[in-house]
């Protein structure tokens, strides 16, 4: 664990300073009988106005990934925290709940999964908005606040903001409520959204329309995204770079085009091949990857991926493997981090993995 | 519906089934009202939100005939000299144990006074107590249980322990424990009452909040940079609101029983004259021949009681698509 720290600090910086750090970050959770590390070592860095995506399967600890940021698991006295979270140059795990109340949403914006359940069923719409901008003081008396809530609400696409101010949650669609709960989040004009699923609960036409706006945010705002999901088709379309988690742990960190070319890790693979393509071969069988994330506290020692990978060795039940930079033949940037034993073979293409699984089973 | 469930009350044979209908509503307590008897002990039928108190009246003719009866109650409570004559204490030796007839609707009691005004004029203090001491009580209980609810810890440990130990006692036994400890007087009373809701609004208060807070709105509102204070103002308690005022309506019910019971054992207020719970103890021993002195009190006690169960559950039925 340890050196897997070390490498990382070395290898993975974006070209600009990065605007939310990572460092060997733990969350881990106090059971009656003993202490389960739901989080082991997680380290990255987004870059300023850069979308990273966080994919893995549910389980694997995306979204306490999100949560832990912005200290929203302090409230339960069976969570720890430990590793750094660095932002804009502050320690955030240890900042006092006072100037953590003042990033969140000032700084750091957080939308969630189903955005129907993330509003107050009680309260108008524009209320709701208008508590966040008062909360941050982006703007002042009732005037400017109704004003600037009519401004957000505009400018998340919401036609007629006025008649949807006065609204409830319940009159509007899932996606409606997506664009009020984003422009809730940038009440406070952050410079970094966590933006967990965000898509998950919305049919496809406003799947769409979301991503695009947080796109636009991303280009006219220059806002650093994390955004977290379990769809490749998402993280294809809207990341700059993927950052594949499992089971606790970083598989894998990959510029986009790198990843979706050749991931590194056989889990990885796993998750790019279970996409459907236009163009595969028709009547083939979409490979699955058998088996389901294990449970904090069953993880074997060594490789936590063991269980299910198709290319283990010995070495992978002994020793996990450290999340390292790709040989300089595969990606000369260093940007490109797998923690495989065996990511030198796959990245070559010396190995066909999930195709020969697939066969054998159908 | 309703006159299904009339019908059903009526054959008092709990054991046969009733003729299945459509649905079994009515079913689940043929014959006498038994549910009315938690209530008496300061417990009330159900708690908002369980299933049950089917045999209620359902849609709104039930809670027309209700808010009907309580308008009459409100009515008598603010003008009793319109509705139940000059002079309720007035006795007239000539016209003692008359039975009910025009001039005397529910008759007169060994004193010749008549049961009517007396009843009108004993409205007010009687929904006095119900009303603030359900609000005094429920308020205080509500910020207990929600606060406990909220921030959790040893001192909702502590909190609730101490809440259970009085959930142990019936809430008629805590109010008798109070009212034997002060003079008895009209407020004294009404704090009496007070202590004895507050632990039931505690509890429901408290699961209430817990459920509120571990809704994802909450995370939102603090990752939105509310203060804590905000978020409990603002998020936590409107949230929690539905339960207690379905709660409130049953309780006021409850606490106007355990004012009567009171009066009834010889502990109420000196200075309420006429008394409801008065009125029915001193038809006791009468009950054989004149039995008007304790029925028509008794009644009006037990309709108010039920005419509040009917609204609550109304309020709530409608409030809850708004917890969604």
């Amino acid at each position: 664990m340890a050196n897997e720290k070390a490498g990382i600090e070395r290898t993975v910086t974006s070209p600009e300073p990065p605007a939310l750090s990572l460092r060997g970050l733990t969350v881990s959770y106090r059971a009656p009988d003993r202490e389960l590390e739901l989080i082991t070592g997680v380290s990255l860095d987004i870059g300023p106005g850069e979308i990273v995506c966080l994919v893995g399967e549910s389980g694997s600890g995306k979204t306490l990934t999100g949560r832990a940021v912005l200290g929203l698991l302090r409230r339960n006295p069976r969570m720890r925290v430990g590793g750094s979270v660095t932002f804009g140059g502050r320690e955030l795990t240890t900042l006092p709940e006072g100037k953590l109340r003042r990033i969140r949403g000032g700084q750091i914006g957080m939308i969630f999964q189903d955005p129907a359940a993330a509003l107050d069923p009680v309260i108008r719409v524009g209320d709701q908005i208008a508590e966040a901008i008062a909360a941050h003081g982006a703007a002042a008396g009732k005037r400017a606040i109704r004003d600037r809530m009519v401004e957000l609400l505009s400018q998340v696409g919401i036609t007629d903001p006025e008649l949807r101010a006065r609204q409830f949650p319940h009159e509007l669609s899932g996606g409606m409520c997506q664009r009020v709960l984003i422009a809730i989040a940038l009440a406070g004009d952050p410079s970094l959204l966590i933006a967990d699923e965000p898509t998950t609960a919305l049919d496809v036409t406003i799947q769409a329309q979301v991503l695009d706006l947080l796109a636009t945010l991303r280009a006219e705002r220059g806002l650093s995204i994390l955004l977290i999901t379990h769809d490749m088709g998402i993280a294809a379309q809207m990341a700059d770079r993927v950052v594949v988690m499992y089971a606790g742990a970083l598989a894998e960190v990959a510029p986009v085009t790198a990843f979706f070319a050749r991931p590194g890790h056989p889990y990885s693979l796993g998750l790019v091949q279970a996409v459907p393509r236009a163009d595969a071969p028709r009547g083939r069988r979409l490979p699955a990857i058998p088996g389901s994330v294990p449970e904090a506290g069953m993880r074997p020692p060594g490789c936590p991926f063991q269980t299910r990978c198709p290319l283990r060795l010995d070495l992978c039940e002994q020793e996990a493997p450290p999340l390292e930079a790709a040989a300089a033949r595969h990606d000369a940037t260093g940007r490109h981090l797998v923690a495989c034993h065996r990511s030198a073979e796959l990245l070559d293409g010396r190995l066909s993995v999930w195709s020969a699984i697939t066969a054998g089973t159908s | 519906m309703d006159g299904r469930t009339t019908k059903q009350n009526e054959e008092r044979e709990p054991a046969a089934p009733a003729p299945a209908g459509p649905d079994d509503a009515g079913l689940t307590a043929p014959g006498v009202d038994l549910s009315v008897l938690p209530l008496l002990l300061g417990r009330p039928a159900r708690l908002p939100g369980g299933a049950g108190r089917r045999w209620l009246p359902r849609g709104r003719v039930g809670l027309i005939i209700s808010a009907l009866f309580l308008a009459v109650l409100v009515a008598w409570a603010i003008a009793p000299s319109v509705f139940g004559g000059s002079d309720p204490t007035g006795i007239n030796p000539l016209a003692a144990l008359a039975g009910p007839s025009a001039r005397y609707p529910f008759g007169t009691d060994q004193y010749g006074r008549s049961i009517y005004d007396e009843l009108v004029y004993g409205t007010r203090p009687a929904l006095e107590v119900g009303v603030l001491s359900t609000l005094i009580g429920g308020a205080v209980g509500s910020l207990i249980g929600i606060i406990g609810g909220y921030l959790g810890g040893w001192a909702d440990l502590l909190v609730m322990r101490l809440i259970d130990i009085l959930l142990a006692l019936p809430g008629l036994l805590l109010a008798l424990i109070f009212i034997a400890a002060l003079p008895r007087t009209l407020p004294n009373e009404i704090i009496a009452i007070s202590v004895s809701t507050v632990p039931i609004f505690a509890r429901v208060l408290r699961a209430q909040a817990l459920q509120v807070r571990s809704r994802l709105f909450v995370d939102a509102a603090a990752v939105s940079g509310l203060r804590r204070r905000t978020v409990v103002t603002r998020h936590i308690i409107p949230n929690c609101l539905a339960p207690a005022m379905s709660l409130g309506a049953v309780y006021v019910g409850a606490a106007i029983v355990i004012a009567a019971s009171l009066s009834f054992l010889g502990l109420g207020p000196s200075e309420v004259v006429p008394d409801w719970g008065e009125l029915i103890q001193s038809g006791q021993g009468y009950i054989d021949h004149d039995w008007w002195i304790s029925v028509f009190p008794g009644v009006v006690v037990t309709l108010v009681v039920l005419a509040l169960s009917i609204i609550g559950d109304r309020v709530q039925a409608g409030l809850e698509p708004a917890r969604g």
